[in-house]
């Protein structure tokens, strides 16, 4: 047996690879609940990138998309190998340079252009080869232009992180590469597995074959035009590739698996508008569902409570407001509930035989310092005296403890970071954080959600069966389990709030109100097989 | 004791008051013996649809669906004293459930309403109704009356019960959501005629309702022994009946209020037939100076003529239903028209100033030459005051001559709104710049157009307009170009409202070998749309659709006319950029098959001249 095989695991979880190298890891507690790992400062839009870094990788090596994985990986948790080409002299050109635009703004003639760039380029010591640009482009300023167009696809471009982290729209192979760092070091600092926990979620879905021919015609050979400008750029030489193995998720099936994979079919099959259109909802939904998947786990760890729903403030009013009272408690409740189950990890260790056999021991102390260290790679804090060393139950209460402590990446703070990504959550000084949601979100439950046209009231049914999200008074009273008693905030306030959710869908244009009983919510970019406008429609008479 | 009109008081009962909310038709039968008058007769508009669709040569199960008021039990009972009238005592009778024997041989089934028969009763139909439905059972035949959210809940409950019948509700829920969407009356997998008669916008049945209470034949008997008739002060009552009568100079009042109604019917702003009586009894009968009490009875209204106070019973006030509160204003969704117009507070400078100053000329004599009892006899007094004033000066005192004036302009800016020649002199005194939808005028000219047939000479002008504000809609550039349509956009979803990249050719309005734009008549909407079509020579299938309602018509025609209207734009902006991204993926799919040339893209700028100029780039 070699030491993944000996983690503590919850119940029903695969082995960790041995292929897995846990050097890093300090503490294995977090990971046996959730996975390893899903990361605070790996934005949902990075967890999409980093995904479909698998999938073209894939790709690029004629595997299919999903499957049982490499060799190595026949029983049980999957192991993938997978690397993107560094691609540097597009990133150069495209997140680095600052002298382009100026360049071609000038009044020098072209080759004045192209001379003064090569001049800037190399007083700056940049020791690529761009002179594949001259014959690709007719000119400087088209250079230029080709240049600031593919900047604009560029995503969270608000965000000020190093050149080398950041990415471009992933709309074709020439438009992936690593997360770096200026060696060229795959450092995963800002990709750090989220997106491979999302390729295994996806890998292990009901329905993935019918995903993977929509990812592969979507996305993988889409011949996008702005992935064939990458191309002109990038140049020849993309540079070595990057390589790395996938983490680890711990149960082979999970119903947000099958959602997710749902929930991309339902995004990627819009086919009536550009698929770049639909990557901004498919990575909000992706985050709302990985939050999902934390609290649902949580709560499976924690027993069979009801899962507390996420209520959904749309009132928007400060000072009192009942809705968003009750929607700051139930953020509370999520944070807890994290905490909570770590600790409840513990517990189960600690009623296993063998730790009772170790507390039952003469050698107590020795044995569970070995056992702690084999289960939880964790190892007590070196006593002062090495005579004195802790007691069984001393080491299991300080490890419990640094389970609780708060630290700088966790999984309460991924939680908290990916469903203010996604525009689910507002966090306020002074009032406080909560659950309210921003038009892209909304925009993104409605295309996901809504086929055919679809009556309010079940959309806000499909709201709260689907993700948990609450808003009305009818799907507070069902997730709350209130039969008789009173809701959780008053009915007028609920009303309110639902009323104001239908206001923000018709500004959107997602809400057709036929009648005071009747409003019908809409995709408008469904588009019904029959009605479909084919090929077909253009034969010249 | 002067004599009281016995009509008067019968009218009142379809006020905005409390009780006429449960006016339904049983209950106005029943009104109509108390007050012992001539019975209003109202139209059903769709009597011989329905009439049609079960007894004629291709029959066919009916829901009838509508809002509260909209008719529904009057048109069937309507069928049921036509087709039977041997039973007419037996109507309406005790049963929610009836059961009928067509001449043909086949069983009717008539549901009066949906939501008052019993659970029970509703889960013992399913089976049968679902059946004939899909067709199953022509030896069976439904009438059915219910609102559109009451059917649909029904196959929504229906659906989630276990048992067989769960799919076909389901199916059967499916469908019938896409036609009240789609607003379809039938489709071919449904044994249905679906009659809304939320979507019956007819100008004849407004008329017919209007002429029903102001041609009354009590009118004449009523009146005519109350001596306010030779008084020299007009009855109110009287007079507000004259100004909304048809025929002559003061016909443009009833024909705005049509227009109103009209233009709100484009916007899904439906008003039953019930509140369009509500709506004329208000211009009548209003009476603001008693909120409780918001209508006039006789004695009232002869108290008003002696004192010579007519500012309370202003018709074109109570059009707006001023003389309500606010909460029964709400509760009364026809005067909800008005509301969203604004009318009393959008205005421009020529028209203040010709109220205010009496310039230009022509104009002021155009407001103000007749109608004196609401126009120069209730204004006049209170301009004189404020400019005796000063205009300014402190106190309670001079607060209130400051806001009497401002009543009394709002009040005249109604009037003109109901009064102004629909073609005047000027543009800037079309009574529609008095209204949010500056550009209502030109919507309904343009539905005509389109409604007549008529050539494009007509309705080209509209088509640049409209393409002139796609253009800057989506570009966020001051471009004149109304010749071709430009498809801008960002590279996938961003924040920016501007696009300055075009990965399609510009589509010509007026293009024969590729495609182009033209303005038609959704016929199921009755609105008009702008279409991109296919080239001439290939099969003229839609390929994208945008839907003109008025306020999306006014945004881009603002728009194109250089002012964004900030208060509606972020709608009509979201409209439009689901327009464009399913037009240019259409387009494209279109085009992907006949050529394999090099990919372009197109950097978009303004030229020196407003036009677009496109900055070709080979992808």
């Amino acid at each position: 047996m070699t030491k993944n095989q000996n983690l503590q695991l919850p119940p029903d979880a695969l082995r960790v690879p041995d292929s897995l190298n846990l050097s890093g890891v300090k503490l294995w507690c977090e990971y046996g609940v959730w996975g390893l790992l899903f990361y605070d400062d790996q934005s949902p839009w990075l967890t999409i990138i980093e995904c479909l870094h698998i999938c073209f990788d894939r790709k690029r090596r004629g595997a299919p998309i999903f499957g049982p994985g490499d060799s190595g990986s026949s029983e049980g948790h999957e192991v993938v190998r997978y690397g993107t080409p560094l691609n540097h002299p597009l990133r150069h050109v495209l997140f680095r340079d600052r002298d382009i635009l100026p360049i071609a703004d000038s009044q020098l003639d072209d080759a004045g252009m192209w001379k003064e760039w090569s001049d800037r380029l190399e007083r700056d010591r940049i020791l690529l080869d761009f002179r594949y640009l001259k014959s690709r482009f007719k000119s400087f300023r088209d250079f230029a232009h080709a240049v600031e167009l593919l900047r604009s696809a560029e995503i969270e471009s608000h965000t000020a992180k190093r050149w080398t982290s950041r990415h471009l729209l992933p709309l074709g192979a020439a438009m992936l590469v690593p997360d770096v760092d200026e060696a060229h070091k795959l450092d995963r600092k800002f990709m750090r597995r989220s997106g491979e926990m999302l390729y295994l979620m996806l890998n292990r879905a009901d329905g993935r074959g019918a995903l993977s021919a929509l990812i592969e015609e979507r996305l993988l050979s889409a011949a996008s035009p702005w992935d064939g400008l990458a191309q002109r750029l990038a140049g020849p030489d993309v540079g070595p590739t990057i390589e790395t193995t996938v983490g680890y998720l711990p149960l082979l099936s999970h119903q947000v698996y099958d959602h997710l994979a749902e929930d991309w079919r339902s995004l990627l099959g819009l086919s009536s508008i550009p698929v770049e259109n639909v990557l901004d909802p498919l990575e909000r939904v992706t985050g709302l569902l990985q939050a999902l998947y934390i609290v649902q786990r949580a709560q499976e760890t924690l027993g069979d409570a009801p899962l507390p729903p996420f209520v959904l403030d749309l009132v928007g009013a400060s000072g009192g407001n009942p809705v968003r009272k009750l929607s700051i408690d139930q953020y509370k409740r999520h944070r807890t509930m994290l905490m909570d189950a770590m600790s409840a990890f513990v517990d189960s260790f600690a009623e296993t035989e063998e730790w009772r056999q170790v507390l039952e021991s003469d050698a107590g102390a020795k044995e569970a310092r070995d056992l702690l260290a084999e289960r939880f790679r964790w190892s007590p804090p070196r006593p002062d005296d090495p005579h004195r060393m802790p007691t069984a139950e001393q080491q299991l209460a300080e490890l419990r403890a640094e389970t609780q402590a708060s630290r700088g990446h966790f999984i309460g703070s991924t939680f908290l970071n990916h469903v203010r990504q996604i525009g689910m959550l507002r966090a306020h000084r002074r009032a406080g954080t909560w659950y309210a949601p921003n038009d892209a979100f909304l925009e993104a439950l409605v295309l996901t959600i809504v086929r055919t046209p679809m009556e309010f009231g079940e959309f806000l049914g499909a709201l709260y069966t689907r993700y948990n999200l609450v808003v009305g008074p009818e799907e507070v009273r069902v997730a709350f389990r209130v039969s008789t008693g009173s809701l959780p905030a008053p009915l007028a306030d609920l009303k309110d709030n639902e009323r104001r959710l239908e206001e923000r869908l018709r500004v959107l244009g997602f809400l057709d109100r036929k009648s005071d009983d009747c409003a019908f919510v809409i995709n408008p970019f469904h588009v019904q097989s029959s009605a479909t406008i084919g090929a077909d429609a253009l034969v010249p008479a | 004791m002067p004599p009281v009109s016995a009509l008067v008081d019968f009218l009142r009962t379809f006020g905005p008051v409390a009780t006429s909310d449960s006016l339904c038709d049983e209950n106005l039968r029943q009104m109509q013996a108390t007050f012992d008058v001539v019975p209003i007769d109202t139209p059903a508009p769709r009597a011989a649809d329905l009439q049609d669709a079960i007894l004629g040569a291709a029959p066919s199960n009916v829901v009838l669906t509508g809002t509260a008021g909209d008719g529904k039990t009057y048109h069937v009972r309507k069928f049921f004293m036509s087709t039977f009238p041997e039973r007419a005592d037996e109507w309406p009778g005790e049963d929610g459930i009836l059961s009928l024997p067509l001449p043909d041989g086949r069983e009717l089934r008539v549901i009066r309403d949906l939501s008052e028969i019993s659970d029970s009763e509703k889960a013992s139909e399913l089976a049968a109704f679902t059946a004939a439905l899909l067709g199953e059972t022509p030896e069976r035949t439904y009438l059915v009356a219910a609102n559109d959210g009451q059917l649909l809940k029904y196959f929504r409950d229906a659906a989630t019960q276990p048992g067989p019948d769960a799919a076909r509700a389901q199916t059967l829920h499916q469908r019938l959501s896409e036609m009240l969407r789609e607003e379809r009356e039938g489709r071919p997998d449904l044994d249905l005629r679906l009659l809304n008669l939320s979507r019956t916008w007819s100008e004849a049945v407004v008329d017919a309702i209007f002429d029903a209470v102001l041609e009354h034949p009590d009118w004449d008997s009523d009146c005519e022994k109350c001596p306010a008739l030779e008084a020299s002060n007009a009855c109110p009552i009287r007079l507000n009946r004259s100004l909304l009568r048809n025929g002559g100079a003061e016909a443009t009042f009833r024909t705005r209020l049509k227009d109103a109604l009209r233009l709100a019917a484009a916007n899904d702003q439906h008003i039953p037939i019930r509140q369009l009586l509500t709506l004329v009894v208000n211009i009548i009968l209003g009476d603001a100076s008693r909120p409780d009490d918001p209508l006039l009875d006789c004695a009232t209204a002869r108290a008003r003529a002696q004192a010579r106070r007519y500012a309370p019973t202003n018709p074109y006030n109570n059009a707006v239903g001023l003389n309500l509160r606010p909460e029964r204003r709400r509760a009364n969704r026809v005067f909800n028209v008005f509301e969203v117009l604004a009318v009393g507070f959008e205005t421009n400078n020529l028209i203040d100033s010709s109220l205010v100053q009496r310039q230009p000329a022509e104009l002021y004599e155009a407001l103000f030459s007749d109608d004196p009892i609401y126009g120069r006899d209730l204004f006049e007094p209170l301009r004189d005051a404020y400019f005796m004033s000063g205009g300014a000066g402190a106190g309670p005192a001079a607060d209130a001559v400051i806001r009497d004036f401002r009543k009394g302009l709002e009040a005249q800016r109604r009037r003109a709104f109901f009064r102004l020649p629909t073609e005047g002199q000027r543009e800037m005194a079309s009574p529609w710049r008095l209204s949010i939808f500056q550009h209502g005028g030109e919507y309904l000219k343009l539905l005509d157009a389109l409604l007549s047939g008529a050539s494009r000479e007509i309705v080209d002008p509209y088509t640049r307009q409209l393409l002139r504000g796609l253009n800057r809609a989506f570009t966020g550039m001051m471009t004149i170009d109304d010749e071709r349509l430009w498809l801008a956009g960002t590279i996938g979803k961003t924040d920016d409202p501007a696009g300055r990249i075009a990965t399609l050719e510009p589509i010509d309005r007026t293009s024969a070998t590729s495609f182009n734009v033209r303005l038609a008549l959704d016929p199921v909407g009755k609105r008009p749309c702008l279409r991109v079509m296919p080239p001439r020579l290939a099969p003229q299938t839609t390929v994208s659709e945008l839907a003109l309602r008025p306020l999306l018509f006014e945004y881009l025609m603002r728009v194109a006319s250089g002012s964004l209207p900030s208060s509606f734009s972020r709608q009509c902006h979201q409209e439009i950029r689901h327009f464009a991204l399913v037009t240019q993926t259409a387009v494209q799919r279109l085009m992907a098959s006949d050529e394999d040339q090099t990919q372009v893209v197109r950097i978009l700028a303004l030229g020196s001249r407003g036009e677009v100029q496109a900055q070709p780039l080979e992808v």
